[in-house]
């Protein structure tokens, strides 16, 4: 008599090594991200520029992606706006990064007194939602990308400081550490040249997962006016704007904002998932 | 119980002292309240210093501070410069709207979030991967996308719902609340059947669910006794912090769909500068994370022994 | 004498994705007659735990499976998870080694003991109680009541395992299945829960199939000794005849290598066979 069990689920599968989703997500970083840099060559309107005789109009040979309510070339705006929405939260993450990891190295080397108070401290700023603390900085600075750069930079401090912290502090108790302390080494140079490295991989997946947050946090602010400008383009402020051809049944501006922010947004999270199973962090 | 009356003790110091900072930050801030408040209208400088003294902007900040906070704690939120209005009442008129929507929002999450996750978590097919590909596309998806998607689909394209405003009673409110609710609460409830998922999936491994599967018994019944009630644990943390981001999520849904609640409200004084209105809104905001946090603590008692008989 | 217990030939064996299959079980060959006891000893990995839920027909995930495995008479390779679930609740009861683990944290002691009675059996929970409580005391946990209401954290590593002997006892099995009970356990506890285990055997003539890598408490606690090495059984005797004149050259050696009293309670040696000693 011979019996199968069933076999068991495997749900890393779709996401594995050379699954054609992450080449997929890859490529639409890639282009993206390319298209945002080359945005003045690759365009082929002046994306401010207003023609009030072609407003609205459906994708043609011309505009290839329409245009929107003042008639300006919603391809040539996408790409524009691309900038904004693609750079402005790897600003976000940079900055939160090497703020999250000088916050946790010093939480970790410390330890004691001023380790409980930055424990504390982040689990405070944990339990409030980034888009309130990025709310509140944009209050102090006025409207505007810097300011919701700086607000959602902040915001994000919390998240890496408490990974990284826990994950320094694992490090600093290893052997190794105690015998470059006995060789002289300095703090800073253990922490720089050991610890910092050996928690890399830590660092780097924490960081494409949140680029991902930061991306939709980002364009909902610009969404709701308090990000990039008008007349700049970004894509969360070409949803908004394109909002009111999408309730006469024009819908090409919103929906084509929309798809490209999913897009990017999604790539990235699979990217990330993808990256956060290979160093199994 | 003294453990959480101790949580609760904490909690409200950090209470303290968030709000604390909340004015500090927006006392030092830049813009000036009289220039909001006049708008494109001049005025002498002596009207502006009338106004001033009238407002108590000169006074010292710990005297303001302390004012402000007795104020507070009588009700007394102040009143919105732009609106000239007592901003207590502001917020007390447009917090049913905004509860009834995070309310709702909760329970959908809650449910949705939950007897997905539990069915991807116990199934050995492609359930699983269909689950994982779904919820990634949710929470790569923007709140405002959802919503702008939902009101061209059910609105404009099927005109099954209405699109903006917030109806007139109680059964027109719900209806006017179907879409925003939906757009709410997708991505959180992708992320809480993403939790409850692996959760379930951990807890199907564990040894005591084999010792239950040697007893005889029947996969529905270990997956109820034995597997979803220890999977609830992580799971409350989750509902709980998505609770609280939902306010943050409601200060978008509101504007989009033209809902009065509190959360537009935050949007609009903070793009008028608006700095009492926004002080008020955001303490409204602080004390429903801390109200969230401490009933999470108290679920966290009733659901794990370990916790409940721990000193 | 029937027998409760039957495996002929038994294989199971793991598809790996590059290299050739695992095989966990190469035909393991064993009966386990009823009222006797029988030991299974090896060394850890030997396929032991494996050997034992394959009564259970709990079987790895994945796994390929030949041979027969007849629990009083019904086949358990290839059966309905109908059939299975009847096996499970009825004839047979698992103790499983570490019982901090395998008892659930947050359900209480009493409704560990009274679950198979009142979802298997259909008694009132009332009842179930009842018989819980006298399960307690026959295993030696006094203040039986209280214990009931207790969460398994708030237990002693040798009282949890008792519940779990108590656990097992409860819906009157034929069979009686002990991996390892005491391992997990310090020494003193160690005698304790062996003695009690023993004592609830003989009074209630159950069959069991004791799992242990000790020898000796093998020889002292069983009819017959079965040694496992290699998901293979080497060697089935009385435990009288395989301790006094063993006829494999694995069991002369582990009888040969086997630890000094004090170290009984560590692991057995790991003895290195070459392929051709085997059978
Ligand atoms: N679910 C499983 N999947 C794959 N291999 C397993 C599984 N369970 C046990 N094994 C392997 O089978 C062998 C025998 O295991 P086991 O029966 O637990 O040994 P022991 O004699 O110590 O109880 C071990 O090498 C173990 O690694
Ligand atoms: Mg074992």
């Amino acid at each position: 008599m011979t019996a199968v069990v069933a076999a068991p689920n495997n749900p890393v599968a779709i996401f594995g090594r050379f699954s054609p989703v992450v080449v997929v997500s890859v490529l639409i970083i890639v282009v993206f991200t390319t298209a945002a840099i080359l945005a003045p060559w690759i365009a082929t309107h002046n994306p401010n520029e207003p023609d009030l005789l072609n407003t609205q109009s459906a994708p043609t040979g011309t505009n290839w992606l329409g245009t929107d309510n003042l008639g300006r070339d919603l391809f040539s705006r996408m790409v524009h706006g691309a900038r904004s929405t693609i750079f402005g939260p790897v600003l976000v993450i940079t900055v939160a990064t090497t703020l999250g990891v000088s916050i946790a190295m010093v939480a970790a080397w410390c330890g004691g007194i001023v380790d409980q108070i930055i424990a504390r401290f982040i689990d405070v700023m944990f339990s409030v939602p980034t888009i309130i603390v990025a709310l509140i900085v944009v209050m102090l600075t006025g409207a505007g990308l810097t300011g919701v750069v700086i607000g959602l930079s902040i915001a994000y401090v919390p998240y890496y400081a408490r990974l990284i912290r826990s994950a320094a502090m694992k490090e600093r108790s290893l052997p190794y550490v105690d015998a470059l302390w006995l060789e002289g080494r300095s703090g800073l140079w253990i922490v720089c040249r050991h610890i910092i490295p050996n928690i890399s991989p830590l660092i780097l997946t924490q960081s494409i997962a949140s680029l991902g947050l930061a991306i939709i946090d980002i364009t909902a602010l610009s969404f709701l006016g308090l990000g990039v400008q008008s007349p700049d383009s970004d894509w969360g402020v070409m949803v908004r704007n394109g909002i009111d051809g999408l309730l006469s049944g024009r819908p090409y501006e919103s929906l084509f904002a929309g798809l490209a922010i999913v897009l990017f947004a999604g790539s990235v999270n699979v990217l990330g998932n993808h990256l956060s199973r290979r160093f199994e962090v | 119980m003294r453990r959480i009356l101790l949580r609760i003790l904490l909690l409200l110091v950090v209470l303290f002292f968030s709000v604390f900072l909340v004015y500090t930050l927006l006392y030092l801030a830049p813009g000036d309240p009289i220039g909001a408040l006049l708008g494109p209208q001049s005025a002498t400088p002596g009207q502006v210093q009338l106004l001033r003294e009238q407002y108590g902007l000169d006074d010292p900040f710990f005297e303001r501070f302390s004012g402000w906070l007795w104020g507070v704690l009588q009700g007394d939120l102040g009143r919105s410069m732009v609106y000239q209005q007592s901003v207590f009442n502001m917020i007390l008129a447009r917090v049913p709207t905004t509860l009834l929507l995070v309310g709702l929002s909760t329970l959908f999450i809650v449910i949705i979030g939950f007897t997905w996750g539990t069915r991807a978590g116990i199934s050995r097919g492609a359930w699983s991967n269909v689950h994982l590909a779904i919820s990634t596309v949710l929470l790569s998806t923007p709140v405002f996308i959802t919503s702008v998607g939902l009101i061209y689909l059910f609105a404009v394209v099927l005109g099954w719902f209405p699109a903006f405003g917030s109806g007139s009673d109680l059964i027109t409110g719900i209806w006017h609340m179907v879409l925003p609710v939906i757009a709410l609460s997708l991505p959180a409830a992708a992320y809480l059947s993403r939790i409850t998922y692996s959760s379930v999936r951990g807890e199907l491994n564990r040894e005591h669910v084999e010792t239950a599967e040697s007893r005889g018994f029947s996969r529905g019944y270990i997956i109820r006794t034995h597997v979803v009630r220890n999977a609830l644990i992580p799971m409350v943390t989750v509902a709980g912090n998505s609770a609280v981001t939902l306010v943050a999520g409601s200060a978008i849904i509101e504007t989009i769909f033209a809902l009065d609640g509190v959360g537009s409200l935050l949007v609009r004084a903070i793009l008028q500068s608006d700095f009492a209105l926004a002080q008020g809104i955001l303490l409204f905001i602080a004390v429903f994370i801390v109200l969230v946090n401490a009933f999470v603590d108290t679920l966290y008692f009733v659901l794990d022994p370990r916790i409940r008989r721990a000193r | 004498m029937s027998r409760a217990v039957e495996i002929n030939d038994l294989k199971i064996s793991i598809p790996q994705r590059r290299e050739d299959e695992k095989e966990l079980l190469r035909g393991v060959n064993l009966q386990l007659q009823s009222g006797e006891s029988l030991a299974l000893v090896g060394e850890s990995g030997s396929g032991k735990s494996i050997t034992a839920r394959s009564i259970l027909g709990m079987f790895p995930r994945g796994a390929k499976v030949s041979g027969s495995v007849k629990v009083d008479g019904t086949e358990i390779v290839g059966a309905s998870s109908r059939e299975l679930r009847r096996v499970r609740r009825s004839g047979v009861a698992m103790i499983f080694q570490d019982p901090r683990a395998h008892i659930n944290p947050v359900r209480t002691v009493g409704h560990f003991l009274t679950e198979t009675l009142i979802v298997s059996s259909g008694w009132s929970r009332k009842d179930a109680e009842e018989c819980a409580a006298q399960l307690l005391r026959d295993v030696g946990i006094p203040n039986a009541k209280e214990r009931l209401n207790q969460y398994p954290h708030q237990l002693s590593g040798g009282l949890l395992q008792r519940v779990m002997i108590a656990g097992a006892l409860a819906d009157e099995p034929a069979i009686l299945l002990a991996d390892e009970p005491t391992t997990a356990l310090d020494v003193t506890t160690q005698e304790e829960v062996m003695a009690i285990l023993m004592e609830m055997r003989q009074e209630k003539g159950l069959a069991m199939l004791f799992i242990t890598h000790d020898l000796e408490l093998a020889a002292a606690t069983c009819d017959h000794t079965a040694v496992m090495y290699k998901g293979r059984v080497l060697e089935v005797n009385t435990s009288k005849e395989l301790h006094d004149s063993p006829e494999h050259p694995y069991t002369v050696q582990l009888l040969a290598a086997r630890p000094s009293v004090a170290e009984r309670r560590h692991r057995l040696p790991v003895v290195d066979m070459s392929e051709e000693q085997l059978p």
